[in-house]
């Protein structure tokens, strides 16, 4: 049941794709792409209820049974698994995207072409959630590259004024940065005879030279850290996400730069960074670099006058914290387990408040017909329920307790406490403080003072399409924050075995050398 | 009291049920009723912590025994594995004569407050939304007092932040509530900085940030595992920092210099408000902290030291501002810093109880002024400035009287609540150290001086009162606050106003008597003896006893020590209510008789008016030096990432584009989908290349 759920969970939403690129008016495709990404939704329920029973579920690996989707001569097969990690991201995903749908607005909807808004956005769902389950490197990097179609042309078309100088250099950009995740994915699997995943990590940290490895996990980790992305290799974030149409602003900024996160997790920090021969100059700069990126980010957001530029450099700010306690986790004497329990529940936080900031704001210029901090102030007195949601989302994001991002920032920052010293915990809890003045600083311009508007603004409050797709971010976020412990206990065995370097233990997972090496 | 131990997670959470039915509510439904949830709520929850507090009292007790509670709500944040230490921070309360005198507090001048502000907020348009932020403080503030671990002690402290930023940010269409609001957040936030690292550090020290474990006794908590001097190996060096980490936090929460730039322009808020979280609750919080967290503090004489004299420095620092400033609630709020900052010393002079002592009075007679001040300004349309008034004793009969009587007990006025609370930390600080405590004698001059300046100016002397056409703190603009003209037919001394501000003045002059130096219907010293039995103070006592040998004896009520004698010393009773009595004479001469002869001293010293007038020039200090700078950078740092991060990464784009710009002659498209062709086109590539 929950096999097939994990199988479905990918071609459902690209069979649905598929048939609301053939419907001609755009509410029938809004009303099919709403339904099929609810259903996606229930899936991952399905698939939720599996790996609760039994921690993993997995299609197509069983040893000895071919699998049905596989092209064997190049070692490909549709290989999907989902465990504690996966499926977090896999029901933020599908919880997120529904959410998105409901909120896409007239900007979208009145237009003829808006049914491919929709198309595409189901393209996204699909292919993110095949990146997340994906136990075949292959698969995933399939998966990974193909999100940035649906999202290139979601900026192109619907995009702001400069949206094809943004949709070139996002896709070149990231292109280019997975373009040595591919490159060292060919090489490991040329050792490894396989693009299945375990084996791949498996090669990387037991049959390999230290300077194929330092290259190997230089190239995965080059590929991620654009991903998610991490200073310097940010440039194309903040011009993305001010020209992308507010609905795909959240998907990519919620659940795209989770692909750069989870990537680093599942495959450069193993691949890379665990063990014996762990490449400490690279770790010692990646630290560096977050460190640099939290307060660089935060410094930067206080001055955007542009409010999604100020959330992308937040995002900046605030993923480094959780890449660094990643990196925290691998250190000599480190609470790992915390560590990474902390830099998983900090994805989760980041992405349903950020989605959830991008989507009010998002609110908030179809209103205003801006974005500028400097032009709008006091829209309390007009939208007090759309304001009240900002302050929540806002506290969400700096991390108030009783909210998620609180649990993911004390965790993140008690593992890189545990890990690399107080120094770095103090430079990485400035964080706090920054994200605090550029947060309050926005909400404060957008909501409060003397009520100012572009002439011609319409400034009602939220409506009942609004509430639908907010309301539930504010549940989930609320939800997590108040009652972490079971989303931490359910992937705390999936986190510490990342990290967690033994050669006998994973022995299962040598090459099996009596296969027929297909790489001749 | 079983019931209330029992189901202690109901007072919290009867107050944010009355915060959650008036924010949802308020607005279509319950509109100018919205205080019936919150009344119900907060009066619910003093109740139970009325009961708690009687039923600890009453409990028959040997001494040396500790007396407390605990009780598990649920599992709140559990991380980390076996081998490395897990994070526990279960949400449960911890309840001991520490919590439940902090609970009577809160709760009771919490609910009073509650009902003076139905008659203070009538007619407001976000009335509703006003006593929502209410309950939700005082669920809060419950749970800091109540939470037995380090994250409910933050999360209570989060939370009453959060409440106080939207509470002075109420009235948000005025700029300076709003730049008011950001700024007691982000202030408090830099102190949240230290105490986070603090709970980091406690974590990662002792493995765990329960206060107590399982119990006292069972060397589980971080607090017994410090008086063992049990921390993990390799980290014993960190555990000295841990007070200094902590204090950031309390400093930042308690407004004490050189984060106390916040408490003066929080005035922005309502009066209630004022009166409530920002001179009887949530500013004692750091105060709280450092006497829960006693044990870590009191063995480490460097962040003694450290807090005496920052609370020293602090409280004289602020009453000399407080001497010249004219508008009412600017002048109890610097004295609120000032009176925070004795309660700090009396903290660092181990004597603990006297600063408790003195948070309970002062929530009283602090409480009575701000709701007194808030009568005044409902009189006068909204004014607050005391030259623009005079004389208003015979319009506000029966507030004078109340402002009467909190001024002489803020001003240690003898036999009044506040000269025995400040008398016992001068007297402590004096034993310490004969400057300290002649730099607090000081400081109780000023502050008799400047309050009755304060009383001479706007209740005595010819009548002047101001005609102000509008209401409370909006200067400007809100059109459904009421006008002048039904502001003349409303009596500006309603009974709903001024039951609350009896009680407190009763409370403002009696409240003395819990701890007074001989027995007088209760014993001497009931509430050293009571506080004694809380874990908290018999760890601390602990620490301190092996630290420093006895106790000084001047400190015969704080950290569990029985007193030596019981005869009174009468002599620093009478050095502090002389001190008092100077003040007040000082003012009377100053203020009331020849008013003319103050303006005349005032321009001789005119460049200390000056500097006093500015006060300091801090918050402009910090401008030029913190913001200011770190804006530049931030600017600098988005030129840098445009020009030299942005253009780098063009570079690595032209060269794909160049090879692209063959592509596009060769295919004649140039549309965005050719990459994602060529991407396609490039991984068959790829998988042939391997494939061959």
């Amino acid at each position: 049941m929950a096999e097939m759920a994990l199988l479905l969970l990918i071609l459902f939403p690209f069979a649905g794709a598929i048939f609301a690129a053939s419907m001609k008016v755009a509410q029938v495709a809004r009303v099919w792409t709403l339904l099929i990404s609810f259903l996606t939704f229930a899936l991952a329920l399905v698939v939720a209820g599996g790996v609760m029973d039994k921690s993993v579920v997995t299609w197509g690996t069983t040893p000895g049974v071919a699998n049905p989707l596989a092209i064997s001569d190049i070692g490909l097969a549709a290989r999907l698994s989902c465990d504690g990690i996966s499926i977090w991201l896999v029901l933020l995903t599908t919880f997120i995207v529904p959410l998105v749908v409901v909120s896409v607005g007239p900007a979208i909807n009145d237009r003829a072409d808006a049914r491919w808004f929709y198309t595409w956005v189901l393209v996204l769902l699909g292919s993110l959630l095949g990146a997340f389950i994906a136990a075949d490197g292959l698969l995933f990097y399939f998966f990974f590259e193909l999100t940035l179609v649906p999202s290139l042309f979601m900026i192109a078309i619907w995009g702001g004024a400069d949206r094809r100088a943004a949709a070139g250099r996002f896709f070149i950009y990231t292109f280019a940065g997975s373009i040595f995740l591919l490159i060292g994915l060919i090489y490991l699997a040329a050792q490894a005879n396989s693009f299945e995943m375990s084996r791949l990590i498996w090669v990387a940290q037991n049959d390999i030279t230290s300077t194929e490895r330092w290259w190997i996990g230089l190239a995965f980790l080059v590929g991620f850290l654009i991903k998610t992305p991490v200073f310097p290799l940010h440039s194309w974030q903040p011009l993305t996400y001010a020209e992308s149409p507010s609905p795909a602003a959240a998907l990519i900024a919620a659940l795209m730069s989770k692909l750069g996160t989870y990537g680093l997790l599942r495959l450069a920090i193993p691949i890379g960074f665990v063990g014996p021969t762990n490449n400490g100059a690279i770790s010692q700069t990646v630290i560096v670099l977050c460190l640099i990126g939290i307060v660089y980010g935060g410094l930067i957001a206080w001055v955007q006058k542009d409010a999604v530029r100020l959330i992308a450099y937040s995002s900046l700010s605030h993923l480094a914290l959780c890449v660094l306690a990643m990196f925290a986790a691998l250190a000599n004497n480190a609470s790992t387990t915390l560590s990474l329990q902390g830099a998983v529940m900090y994805m989760i936080a980041h992405g349903l408040s950020t989605a959830a900031l991008l989507l009010v704001i998002g609110a908030i210029y179809a209103r205003a017909g801006t974005r500028n901090l400097t032009e709008i102030s006091g829209l309390f007195a007009k939208m007090p329920v759309l304001s009240t949601l900002l302050v929540i989302f806002t506290m969400a994001s700096i991390g108030l307790p009783i909210t998620s991002g609180f649990v993911g920032e004390i965790l993140s920052l008690q593992g890189v406490l545990n890990g690399l010293g107080f120094g770095v915990a103090a430079i990485a809890a400035l964080g706090m403080i920054l994200g605090a003045i550029y947060m309050l600083h926005m909400v404060a311009s957008i909501g409060f003072g003397p009520l100012k508007a572009p002439a011609g603004a319409v400034l009602t409050d939220a409506t009942d399409r609004e509430m639908a797709a907010l309301l539930p971010l504010v549940a989930a976020v609320l939800a997590l924050g108040i009652m972490p412990t079971p989303v931490l206990e359910s992937f705390k065995d999936e986190v510490a075995a990342i990290a967690h370097w033994s050669p006998t233990v994973l022995e299962d997972n040598r090459p099996q050398q009596t296969e027929e090496p297909y790489w001749q | 009291m079983n019931f209330v131990i029992e189901h202690s997670y109901l007072i919290p959470l009867l107050p944010l049920l009355g915060a959650l039915a008036a924010g949802l509510l308020g607005a279509k439904v319950l509109k100018h009723n919205s205080h019936w949830p919150i009344w119900i709520g907060v009066g619910a929850s003093a109740l139970m912590a009325i009961v708690l507090l009687v039923g600890m009292l009453t409990e028959h007790h040997e001494p040396g025994r500790m007396m407390y509670f605990m009780s598990h709500w649920f599992d709140w944040i559990v991380a980390g594995d076996e081998k490395t230490g897990i994070f526990n921070a279960a949400a449960g309360a911890f309840i001991d004569p520490l919590t439940a005198v902090m609970l009577a507090v809160v709760c009771g001048i919490g609910f009073l407050i509650t009902v003076f502000s139905k008659g203070y907020m009538h007619g407001e348009s976000g009335y509703f939304r006003f006593f929502a932020y209410l309950g939700l403080f005082i669920s809060a503030m419950t749970i800091l007092v109540m939470g037995d671990n380090l994250i409910m002690l933050y999360l209570g402290w989060e939370g009453v932040g959060l409440c106080s930023y939207l509470l002075i940010g109420y009235y948000y269409e005025k700029p300076a509530a709003r730049e008011a609001a950001k700024k007691a957040f982000i202030v408090n936030r830099i102190g949240d900085f230290g105490f986070a690292l603090g709970i980091l550090l406690t974590f990662y020290c002792f493995g765990t940030v329960s206060f107590f474990g399982t119990g006292p006794g069972s060397n589980t908590g971080f607090l017994e595992k410090a008086l063992h001097g049990i921390a993990n190996p390799g980290t014993e060096v960190y555990v000295f920092w841990i007070p200094f980490c902590l204090m950031l936090g309390a400093f930042g929460k308690s407004a004490q210099f050189p984060l106390s730039v916040w408490l003066p322009d929080a005035m922005e808020g309502p009066t209630p408000v004022s009166a409530l979280i920002h001179a009887a609750t949530m500013v004692t919080a750091g105060v709280y902290m450092i006497v829960r967290l006693g044990t870590l503090f009191v063995g480490n004489s460097n962040a003694m030291i450290t807090i005496a004299v920052i609370g020293a420095f602090t409280a004289i620092w602020a009453a000399t501002i407080a001497l010249r400033q004219s508008d009412l609630k600017k002048v109890f709020a610097y004295s609120t810093v000032s009176q925070l900052g004795f309660m700090f010393v009396g903290v660092a002079v181990l004597a603990p109880v006297a600063a408790v002592f003195h948070l309970i009075t002062h929530a009283f007679f602090k409480a009575l002024l701000f709701l007194s001040s808030g009568v005044v300004m409902h009189a006068t349309g909204g004014e607050l400035d005391m030259c623009k008034m005079s004389g208003l004793k015979r319009r506000l009969p029966k507030t004078r009287i109340l402002m009467l009587i909190g001024c002489l007990a803020l001003s240690g006025f003898p036999l009044l609540s506040g000269f025995w609370s400040k008398d016992e930390i001068v007297h402590a600080a004096g034993g310490k150290s004969l400057v300290l405590g002649a730099v607090m004698l000081f400081t109780s001059l000023l502050t008799a001086y400047y309050t009755f300046r304060l009383y001479f100016r706007v209740f005595e002397g010819p009548e002047k009162i101001p005609g102000g056409d509008h209401h409370h703190g909006l200067s400007q603009g809100d059109s459904e606050s009421h006008g002048p003209a039904a502001q003349a037919h409303h009596n500006p001394e309603p009974l709903s106003m001024m039951l609350p501000l009896a009680i407190l003045a009763i409370g403002a002059v009696f409240a003395g008597v819990i701890n007074l130096p001989f027995a007088a219907g209760v014993r001497e010293h009931a509430l050293g003896h009571f506080l004694q039995q809380s874990p908290s103070f018999a760890m601390a006592a602990r620490v301190a006893t092996a630290k420093y040998g006895t106790l000084t004896d001047t400190d015969k009520l704080g950290l569990g020590q029985e007193p030596t004698s019981h005869v009174v010393e009468v002599a620093p009773l009478v050095i502090g209510g002389g001190a008092a009595l100077i003040g007040i004479a000082l003012a009377f001469v100053l203020h009331l008789q020849n008013r003319a002869k103050a303006d005349e001293l005032a321009g001789r010293f005119g460049s200390v008016t000056r500097v006093l007038d500015a006060k300091y020039w801090v918050d402009e200090i910090y401008q030029a030096l913190i913001v200011e700078p770190a804006r530049a950078l931030g600017r600098l740092f988005w030129w840098f990432d445009r020009v030299i991060v942005g253009g780098a990464s063009f570079m690595i784009g032209v060269i794909p584009q160049i090879g692209g710009a063959a592509l596009k002659f060769s295919t004649q498209r140039g549309y965005l989908q050719g990459y994602a062709v060529s991407m396609l086109a490039c991984l068959v590539l790829i998988l042939l290349w391997m494939f061959m």
